[in-house]
C-alpha cells in the first residue's frame, strides 16, 4: 500500500468526513504533502483540518499500518480506498463516497455491470415470486446483482443469484467482523464461496447502528448502473434508495404492485410521480441499461403436464386460488390435489403461498 | 398379641406387598405407626382410632405398635387404613380366625367407620393378581374399577363393621360381579366434522395423522378455526382396544382423575393443558410421583393450543416422550416410569401479532419479533413433528354456505380402516402405528419403487429435506398408503406425505 492511500486509510480510521477530505485534498495536489510541509497553519485549512492533519502526523504511520493490516488479515478484508484502483468510478461520482470500503471477495465485481435490487423485509408472495423471476432473469444475462443482505426481498436476491450460479454484492451497514442480520451469516459465506463480494464503509468492529442503514443505501444504488424495486412500504427504507438512485441520477425502475396491498404503497406512490419507471419485464430493465443479452439458456425443466395439472393451470390463469377454491372447482379429493399440486411445485408450474394459496409461475 | 395383615401399595404403576403387622402389649397407653410412613400414613393412626370407636369396637388400650413392611419402601396415601384397623382388632381379639389371612385388604377409613374410595385400584389388583393373590377386600365405590379384572375375587364393602362381619363369618357378601368391557364411541361430547366448512388441507392432514398416530402441527391467524379442528379430533380416533383402554385406566387411577362410576376410561383421552402449565404438571412428578399430562394423554391427544407460548423449559421436556413414548420420572425417592403414547396436536400463529402471510390483516411485526416468535420452537421439536400445515381464515361465503361437509363419522371409518392395517402389521412388536415406527421398520415397510425414489431425491434438493426429514416423509406415506389400502407406497403417496412438510415456515 503505498503512502497516499495509507493516508486516506488512516483519515477512515479516524471518521474524516468526504467533506473534510475534499478541502485537504483540494489544498494539498499531493497528499504525501502534508505529511511533510512546514508550515501547515499557513495553509489556509479550517481549524478542525489542522487539527486533523497534526494528529496525522504525530502518528506512527508505519506501526498504524502494521495494526491495520494485522486486523484485516485476522479477518480476511481487503480495505480498497479512494485511490486504489480497484475503487469503481462510479461511486467517485456521488456527492458523499466512502473513502474506503472495506472488502471480502472478488473486489473485480465492483466495477462490472450491475443492478441493484432492493425491497421489503416483508414480501408478500407476489414479491416473493417477482423477484425470484427478476433476479434470475437480470443476472442470467450476466449482471452482478447487489443488495444489502437484509430479511426479505435482499435474502431473496443473494439466494436466487446463487442458485443459478451468478455473482452478487452484499452492501452492509457495519463492520464486516459480524454480519447483521445474524440469521444471514452463512448466506454471507456462502456469497463469498460462490466468488461475490461484501462490501461496507465501515471498518471491522463497528456496529451497525440505525442510521447507517439508511445511510449504507446510497452506497447500493450507487454501485448499481440501475436500482429495481419489488416492493416497498409507504415510508420504508426502501424509498431512501429509490431518492438516492434519483440523486445520482441511476436508472430507477419499480415493480407495480396490487393497490390494496400495503407493501406497494410505496412503489405504487413512486410510480404514480414518475410512472416512466413502470417496470413489468426484465427485458426493459436490460434495455434501457443497454446490456446485450447473452442468449439466456433455458433451464425450464418443466415437465409435461398431465390432465389434471393442466385444468388446474387453467384454473390459476386469472389469478391465485387458495386450496379450497381449486378442490371445488375441480370436484377432486384433497388427497389427490395435494399430489398434484406438490408435484406441480416441484417442477415449478406453480407456487405455494401464504395462506394455502397457490400461484401460476 | 401380634398380627399380620396383607395390603398393597404402589410404586409408579407397580404395585408391592406390604405387610401390615400390629402389636398390642402391655405397658403404659400408647400407639406408633413404624415402617418409613409418610405424612397421609401417620395421620391415619387418628382415623382409625375414630372408626374403630364408632364402629362400636374398643380401641385397646395397650402399648401398640404398627409396622409396615418391608420398611425400606416409603409408604404413601391412606390405602392402608383399612387393613391398620383390621390388624389392631385382630391383635386384641375382635376379629376371630384365620380368614384374614386369605385377603389383601385395601381401603381409606372415615372416623364414621365407613370405608372411602382409594386411587390406584386397578393398577393395585393387576400386579397383585401378577403376584399371584386373588382375594381382596376393596372399598365400595371402586368395586367398578375392579369388575373389569379377570381371575380375582373382589369383596367391596362400605364400613369396618361389615369387613370385620366379613372376616368374622357373621354376614355373607357377594363378590363382585365381572363387567364385559365394550368400547364405546368417543364422540359424544366433542365436534363434529361435518361442522368445519372449507379447510380440506387441514381435514385431510388430521386425517393421516389420526390414522398413523403422527404428530400434527398447525401454523395460522387467529380465528382461522385451529382450536375447532383439534377439538373434532376425538370424533375420528379409532376405538379403543381392552388393552389400551386398561393401561389408560391405570394411569388415571393412580392420578385420581378415574369416573369411579364407570370405572373405566372408555374413550381415548384428549388433554389440553394450558400454556401455563408446570413442567411437573406436563411430564408427572411431585411428592409422590404422580403422572402428568403426557402420561394421562397417553393412547390418546395431546393438544397443545398456542405451542410457542408454552415455555422452552415445558417444550424440551416433551422431547424424550415424544421419542421413546414413556416418561422417566427420578425423583429422590426412586424412579417411575410411566407411558407417554401420546399424538401430539399443536397449534400455533405466524408471528406474536398473529397475522404474518395473512390476506385479510396487515402483520404488525417486525421480521425479527417473527424471528423470535419462530425460534422459540427448537429444531429437535420441529424435527418431531411429521405434519406441519397452514390453516388459513375461510372466507364468509364458505362459512355461510350450506354445502355438505364430510362428518366425523365417514372420515373415522377410513381412520379404523387404515388403522387395522397397521395393528395386523404390527403384531409381536410392541408398536401400533406407523407413527412409531423404527428405521429398521422403515426400510423393511417402506419399500420405495424407482419412481417415488426418483421423485423423493427430487424433493430432496428442491426443498433441502434433512436426513430425518425423509424419515418422516416415509412414515407419512406409509399411513397415506395404508389410508389407500395399498400395499406399496407409490410416487403419488410420496408427493402428497411432501405436501404436508410446510418448509417455507420455518426459513423465512
Amino acid at each position: 500500500m503505498n503512502k497516499k492511500e495509507l493516508i486516506v486509510l488512516w483519515f477512515g480510521y479516524n471518521d474524516l468526513t468526504f467533506s473534510k477530505f475534499e478541502q485537504i485534498f483540494s489544498k494539498f495536489n499531493d497528499l504525501e504533502d502534508i505529511l511533510t510541509i512546514k508550515n501547515i497553519k499557513n495553509a489556509d485549512c479550517d481549524k478542525s483540518i489542522v487539527e486533523i492533519i497534526k494528529k496525522l502526523r504525530s502518528e506512527n504511520l508505519d506501526k498504524f499500518e502494521k495494526k491495520v493490516m494485522a486486523e484485516m488479515d485476522k479477518y480476511k478484508i481487503l480495505p480498497v480506498t479512494y485511490f486504489s484502483n480497484a475503487y469503481p468510478e462510479k461511486l467517485k461520482n456521488i456527492s458523499d463516497p466512502p473513502l474506503v470500503l472495506y472488502t471480502k471477495g472478488d473486489v473485480t465485481l465492483l466495477s462490472k455491470d450491475s443492478i441493484s435490487i432492493v425491497g421489503t423485509r416483508k414480501p408478500t408472495t407476489y414479491g416473493r415470486i417477482v423477484c425470484e423471476n427478476f433476479t434470475k432473469e437480470l443476472s442470467r444475462a450476466g449482471l452482478v446483482t447487489i443488495s444489502g443482505l437484509a430479511y426479505g426481498i435482499d435474502t431473496i436476491v443473494a439466494q436466487k443469484t446463487l442458485e443459478i450460479d451468478g455473482k452478487t454484492i452484499a452492501v452492509l451497514a457495519g463492520g464486516l467482523d459480524s454480519i447483521y442480520p445474524p440469521q444471514n451469516t452463512g448466506l454471507a459465506n456462502k456469497i463469498i464461496e460462490n466468488g461475490g463480494l461484501l462490501v461496507t464503509e465501515y471498518k471491522p468492529g463497528h456496529k451497525p447502528l440505525q442510521f447507517q442503514f439508511i445511510r449504507r443505501n446510497r452506497i447500493v444504488s450507487a454501485l448499481g448502473l440501475g436500482t429495481l424495486i419489488v416492493e416497498a412500504g409507504k415510508s420504508s427504507g426502501t424509498m431512501s434508495t429509490a431518492n438516492f438512485t434519483l440523486e445520482q441520477s441511476r436508472e430507477l425502475f419499480v415493480i407495480p404492485g396490487n393497490i390494496t396491498s400495503p407493501q406497494s404503497e410505496g412503489t405504487n406512490a413512486l410510480i404514480d410521480q414518475m410512472p416512466d419507471i413502470f417496470t413489468v419485464s426484465p427485458s426493459r430493465i436490460l434495455y434501457k441499461l443497454n446490456i446485450k443479452v447473452q442468449k439466456p439458456n433455458e433451464e425450464k425443466s418443466k415437465q409435461q403436464a398431465d390432465l389434471v395439472q393442466s385444468k388446474i393451470l387453467e384454473i390459476l390463469e386469472d389469478g391465485e386460488k387458495t386450496f379450497d377454491e381449486v378442490c371445488d372447482l375441480l370436484n377432486i379429493s384433497a388427497s389427490m390435489l395435494s399430489t398434484k399440486l406438490i408435484t406441480m411445485e416441484m417442477f415449478g408450474l406453480v407456487k405455494k403461498g401464504d395462506g394455502n394459496k397457490y400461484y401460476k409461475l | 398379641m401380634f398380627s399380620k395383615i396383607s395390603s398393597f401399595g404402589l410404586s409408579g404403576l407397580k404395585g408391592f406387598r406390604v405387610d401390615v403387622e400390629a402389636d398390642t402389649s402391655l405397658g403404659l397407653p400408647k400407639y406408633e405407626i413404624v415402617g418409613l410412613p409418610d405424612a397421609s400414613v401417620k395421620e391415619s393412626k387418628e382415623r382409625v382410632r375414630s372408626a374403630i370407636k364408632n364402629s362400636g369396637f374398643k380401641f385397646p388400650t395397650n402399648h401398640i405398635t404398627i409396622n409396615l413392611a418391608p420398611a425400606s419402601i416409603k409408604k404413601v396415601g391412606p390405602n392402608f387404613d383399612l387393613p391398620i384397623a383390621i390388624s389392631i382388632l385382630q391383635s386384641s381379639n375382635q376379629i376371630t380366625g384365620k380368614k384374614c389371612q386369605d385377603f389383601i385388604i385395601i381401603g381409606e377409613l372415615g372416623l364414621d367407620g365407613n370405608i372411602k374410595a382409594v386411587n390406584g385400584i386397578l393398577p393395585t389388583l393387576i400386579s397383585a393378581r401378577g403376584d399371584g393373590y386373588t382375594k381382596f377386600i376393596i372399598p365400595e365405590p371402586n368395586k367398578n374399577e375392579a369388575s373389569f379384572i379377570e381371575g380375582i375375587e373382589v369383596y367391596a364393602l362400605s364400613s369396618l363393621m361389615e369387613v370385620v362381619g366379613l372376616l368374622n363369618g357373621s354376614i355373607e357378601f357377594k363378590c363382585v360381579e365381572k363387567s364385559i368391557w365394550k368400547g364405546e364411541p368417543s364422540d359424544k361430547i366433542s365436534e363434529d366434522f361435518a361442522r368445519v366448512k372449507g379447510q380440506r388441507v387441514a381435514k385431510r392432514a388430521i386425517e393421516i395423522a389420526v390414522s398413523g398416530g403422527h404428530n400434527i402441527l398447525m401454523v395460522g391467524p387467529p380465528g382461522a378455526g385451529k382450536t375447532m379442528i383439534a377439538k373434532c379430533i376425538p370424533s375420528i380416533m379409532p376405538d379403543l382396544t381392552f388393552e389400551e383402554a386398561l393401561e389408560i385406566t391405570k394411569i388415571h387411577s393412580i392420578a385420581g382423575e378415574l369416573d369411579l362410576k364407570k370405572g373405566v376410561v372408555s374413550t381415548r383421552p384428549f388433554r389440553s393443558p394450558h400454556h401455563t402449565a408446570s413442567v411437573v404438571s406436563l411430564t408427572g412428578g411431585g411428592k409422590d410421583a404422580k403422572p402428568g399430562e403426557v402420561s394421562l394423554a397417553s393412547n390418546g391427544v395431546l393438544f397443545l393450543d398456542e405451542l410457542p407460548e408454552y415455555s422452552r423449559s415445558n417444550l424440551e421436556t416433551l422431547r424424550q416422550p415424544l421419542e421413546d413414548g414413556v416418561i422417566t420420572i427420578s425423583r429422590a425417592s426412586g424412579s417411575y416410569e410411566y407411558p407417554a403414547n401420546f399424538m401430539l396436536v399443536a397449534s400455533m400463529n405466524p408471528c406474536p401479532c398473529g397475522y404474518y402471510g395473512s390476506s385479510v390483516h396487515e402483520c404488525t411485526c417486525s421480521p425479527s419479533q417473527i424471528q423470535n416468535y419462530l425460534k422459540r420452537l427448537s429444531g429437535p421439536l420441529l424435527d418431531r413433528i411429521d405434519l406441519k400445515i397452514d390453516v388459513e381464515q375461510v372466507d364468509f361465503l364458505e362459512l355461510s354456505s350450506n354445502t355438505l361437509e364430510e362428518s366425523s363419522e365417514e372420515i373415522k371409518k377410513r381412520v379404523d380402516k387404515a388403522r387395522a392395517i397397521q395393528i395386523e402389521r404390527f403384531k409381536n412388536t410392541g408398536i401400533h402405528t406407523n407413527s412409531k415406527m423404527t428405521s429398521k421398520m422403515i426400510s423393511e415397510f417402506c419399500k420405495l419403487d424407482s419412481e417415488s425414489e426418483e421423485l423423493i431425491k427430487f424433493a430432496f434438493e428442491k426443498f433441502n429435506i434433512s436426513a430425518r426429514g425423509y424419515n418422516r416423509i416415509l412414515k407419512v406415506a406409509r399411513t397415506i398408503a395404508d389410508l389407500d389400502g395399498a400395499e406399496n407406497i407409490s410416487s403419488n403417496h410420496i408427493a402428497e406425505a411432501i405436501a404436508y412438510r410446510n418448509i417455507d415456515k420455518f426459513s423465512l
